[in-house]
């Protein structure tokens, strides 16, 4: 069994799959659907006939009830066309943290999930990493399993341990992977900095031309200072590219208010840089303060079933 | 005192462990870029806190277990372990004293002991049955040797040429067990069984079965030999044979050998005290070695013949320095006898050896007075008639006594009539007088000879003796083996023990203890643990 095989089986996954569609309202799926006219059997509306219209699309009928002599309305069908979902993992090596319950291992099996949920659906899926050079991974249908479990193993191997290296965003050359009818899920502690704006400038290109940009934050602020406040003092290890004097900080009550306030407004800056009109920023996923992947994966089971994000896909099947 | 200092060494150790401050520890985390930055130049804290570590259950737990494993250290404790059981041990405590030679239809005591050990073996065995059983052998002269086994013992057991009393048999049974859980120990001898219980108070201890061997057989044996040193009218010292008779039989007749091959016959007349004890007393003069022999056929030859060494028969010598008073006849006169002399006349050499003083006189006509209160009866008072003493009151010289000496008799104006000293013995009585009233005369005689006869009159004294066979084969004690002629008890029988038979051990409780240091170490991990799940618990999702 691979690390990153989602704590739950394929069948478990897809009885999740069938509960959320029954369970979705029907007024808020679809929202990453594009639609446009085309051929189908689908009825879309009537319209004016123009020049080039196939005049085997005119509707006499309801020309005729139109009232205008030479008024000419034609038929328009639906053109559906396969829904991409692009997954984003942020693969720095600050989500290697906190150490036995790494984040990155539960963006990993949210991803793997997602994509199998998306599978079912028939939807063409993307698995993309932020931070690591590592090209996407593109899979339709049954591939998807297979392709989405390579791809997040290698990542899982592969990537980066060194915290104290600064991480750079390779968000922009994913704005490549966009399509007309595509979904963006982007799973992240959101803790990274975003000094030169790409991630924004990627966010924003994913909101355009009626798409979704999905944010799938995991906190595991609570987690790493249940750790910490066994100590009276700590020294921090260079993270990121800051670096950190051989002074210790007491563990105290206003140190943990402040922590929280300064995590807090980061996070909003990022919401309010990614504001757009498809942005949906889901509630974040805390992370457990027990110690180990079992109690991540207990975590795991519990949240997959009520994951709004997992609604959406589901659901897309049955968007009108 | 050592013990405790050690637990309070360790206490405090213990207590500056966790008054110590936690050296601040390095972390990585995520949110690290977002921290403020550090205090800078925050002055360094002291190594320790200065707050007791009351609240801190692992502070207790560990003090408590370096406490107790001090006490283990130290203890020196055992406790008695009983264990039911259904198994049977013996353990065979067989009497190898010189008495348990004595002959029976031609086989010793000690073979008959033999057969009945291997008796109750077998008796043991079939009560056994599938059960374990196991068995042990000790042998006691007049001391316990290791427990051996039961068939070696059967084999190579001889009597000893000592004699033994019944402590060391009682004193082996009961000694603790060792790898045999004994639920009977059974004592194998000719004495008779001492007034104890066969069990303990508690009822845990094996049963002890005394098995009485040998028939009575009628025995007499010298005893002891004392001696009495000369009085200063005699010739010679008084050499008193006492010999134990048991049984039916006369007394033997006695004979001492003097040093120089001279050989009496002694009188042998029965003790005032004691039916089976004879006494015979001779003057001898002579001193080296003597040998004291019974001429009889009895169960027991090594006490028929005795050796002693006589060292000083010599008569009572004194350093006479009394002017006007010749030394009593008898006595013999040396400058390193005890010394009699005027307290005026006495040196500091004199003073430091026994002696007698004299000191003031005794008037020749009546001379009334009283005698002072003293306490306590006093060989040299008893004598007296103290009303004679008041119609003749000495007259003292107003002087304090030498060094060492109290008084024993003084008269109403607390003038010292007789004084004493303990280490060495001396005495201070008036000088006699011979010349005035009769009665006076003889009071100062009785003062002053009573004194000398105190300070050099002749002791009785045991003599060591050292009893020998006719082979001359030396028999130690063989006076405790004399009486062959006990009565025969019937002999116990070897029954299984009760449904709710225990065998008890002796344990030390310091494995207890260890055991206890343990389980609070362990207790202090168990709640460390506990304590972090129980935090965690609290922030769990």
């Amino acid at each position: 069994m691979a690390v990153t095989d989602p704590p739950i089986s394929n069948g478990a996954l897809r009885r999740i799959t069938l509960n959320l569609r029954k369970t979705v309202p029907t007024h808020g799926l679809g929202a990453h659907l594009r639609r446009h006219a085309g051929q189908s059997l689908v009825f879309r509306e009537y319209r004016d006939y123009h020049m080039g219209d196939d005049i085997r699309l005119v509707d006499w009928a309801a020309s005729r009830r139109s009232g205008q002599a030479g008024q000419k309305i034609v038929k328009s069908f639906e053109s559906e066309e396969q829904m991409t979902l692009v997954l984003v993992i942020d693969d720095r090596a600050a989500m290697r943290l906190p150490k036995r319950r790494e984040k990155l291992l539960l963006a990993l099996w949210i991803a793997r999930a997602l994509a199998v949920i998306a599978a079912e659906n028939g939807d063409r899926v993307v698995l993309a990493s932020l931070f690591s050079t590592k090209p996407p991974a593109r899979a339709t249908g049954r591939q998807v399993p297979a392709v989405a479990r390579s791809f997040c193993e290698k990542l899982w191997q592969d990537g980066s341990n060194d915290l104290e290296q600064l991480p750079v965003s390779r968000a922009l050359s994913l704005t490549k992977l966009l399509t007309p009818a595509s979904a963006v899920v982007l799973i992240s502690d959101l803790l990274f900095d975003d000094p030169d704006g790409s991630v924004a400038r990627f966010a924003q290109e994913a909101q355009k031309s009626w798409r979704d940009f999905h944010v799938v934050g995991l906190n595991s602020i609570d987690a790493e200072l249940a750790g910490v406040r066994q100590f009276e003092r700590m020294l921090v290890e260079n993270t990121e590219g800051r670096l950190f004097p051989e002074e210790s900080y007491a563990v105290d009550d206003p140190f943990v208010a402040e922590i929280r306030q300064r995590v807090h407004t980061h996070i909003e800056a990022l919401r309010n840089a990614w504001s757009g009109r498809g942005l949906v920023w889901h509630r974040p996923l805390v992370l457990p303060t027990i110690s180990g992947n079992q109690a991540l994966a207990q975590m795991f089971i519990k949240c997959i079933g009520h994951l709004p994000v997992a609604q959406s896909i589901a659901a897309r099947g049955l968007a009108k | 005192m050592i013990a405790g200092l050690f637990a309070l060494a360790g206490a405090l150790g213990v207590v500056a462990w966790y008054m110590q401050r936690q050296a601040p520890r390095r972390v990585a985390l995520s949110f690290a870029r977002l921290l403020p930055d550090p205090p800078e130049n925050t002055p360094p804290e002291p190594r320790f806190n200065m707050r007791p570590p009351v609240r801190s259950p692992a502070f207790w737990f560990h003090l408590i277990a370096v406490i107790m494993a001090l006490v283990a250290l130290w203890l020196d404790y055992d406790h008695n372990r009983a264990t039911p059981t259904q198994a049977i041990g013996v353990r065979f405590v067989v009497d190898t004293s010189y008495s348990m030679s004595v002959l029976q239809n031609g086989e010793t005591r000690l073979e008959l002991a033999m057969r009945a050990l291997d008796t109750h073996r077998k008796t043991a065995r079939e009560l056994a049955a599938d059960s374990p059983y196991c068995d042990e052998v000790i042998l006691v002269s007049n001391v316990s040797h290791n427990p051996i086994n039961a068939d070696l013992a059967l084999a190579q057991a001889v009597s000893s040429f000592r004699g033994a009393d019944k402590a060391a048999l009682v004193s082996a049974a009961r000694a603790e067990a060792g790898e045999c859980g004994l639920t009977h120990t059974v004592v194998l001898t000719d004495q008779t069984k001492p007034a104890i219980r066969s069990y303990d108070a508690n009822g845990h201890s094996p049963a002890l079965l005394w098995h009485q061997i040998g028939d009575p057989s009628a025995n007499a044996g010298l005893f002891s030999v004392s001696l009495e040193q000369a009085g200063f009218l005699e010739k010679g010292s008084t050499l008193s044979v006492v010999v134990a008779v048991h049984g039916k039989m006369q007394p033997p007749t006695l004979t001492l050998e003097a040093p120089d091959g001279a050989t009496q016959e002694l009188r042998l007349t029965q003790s005032l005290d004691r039916n089976d004890r004879y006494v015979a007393q001779a003057r001898i003069r002579g001193t080296g070695e003597y040998r004291a022999l019974l001429e009889t056929q009895d169960a027991l030859s090594g006490d028929n013949q005795v050796v002693f060494q006589v060292f000083a028969t010599n008569q009572v010598t004194l350093n006479w320095n009394l002017p006007g008073f010749q030394a009593p006849p008898g006595a013999g006169v040396s400058s390193v006898g005890l010394t009699v002399i005027p307290v005026s006349d006495a040196t500091p050499e004199d003073l430091r050896r026994p002696i007698l003083l004299t000191r003031g006189e005794w008037p020749a006509r009546a001379s009334p007075g009283l005698v002072g209160a003293f306490v306590g009866d006093h060989p040299l008072v008893d004598p007296l008639n103290l009303d004679i003493v008041e119609s003749f009151m000495p007259t003292v010289p107003q002087q304090g006594l030498p060094n060492g000496f109290q008084p024993v008799l003084t008269n109403d104006k607390g003038e010292v009539l007789i004084a004493e000293r303990i280490d060495p013995p001396g005495f201070i009585v008036p000088e006699p007088r011979l010349d005035g009233h009769p009665d006076s005369a003889a009071l100062s005689l009785t003062v002053f000879l009573s004194a000398l006869d105190i300070l050099a009159g002749g002791t009785v004294q045991d003599l060591p003796l050292i009893w020998q066979e006719p082979s001359g084969q030396i028999v130690q004690d063989a006076w405790k083996e004399t009486d062959t002629a006990r009565a025969l008890g019937s002999p116990p029988d070897l029954t299984a023990p009760s449904p709710d038979a225990r065998i008890s051990r002796q344990q030390p409780v310091w494995p207890y203890l260890v055991l206890a240091v343990l389980v609070l170490l362990a207790g202090e991990r168990f709640f460390r643990v506990f304590q972090a799940f129980r935090m965690r618990s609290r922030h769990a999702v």
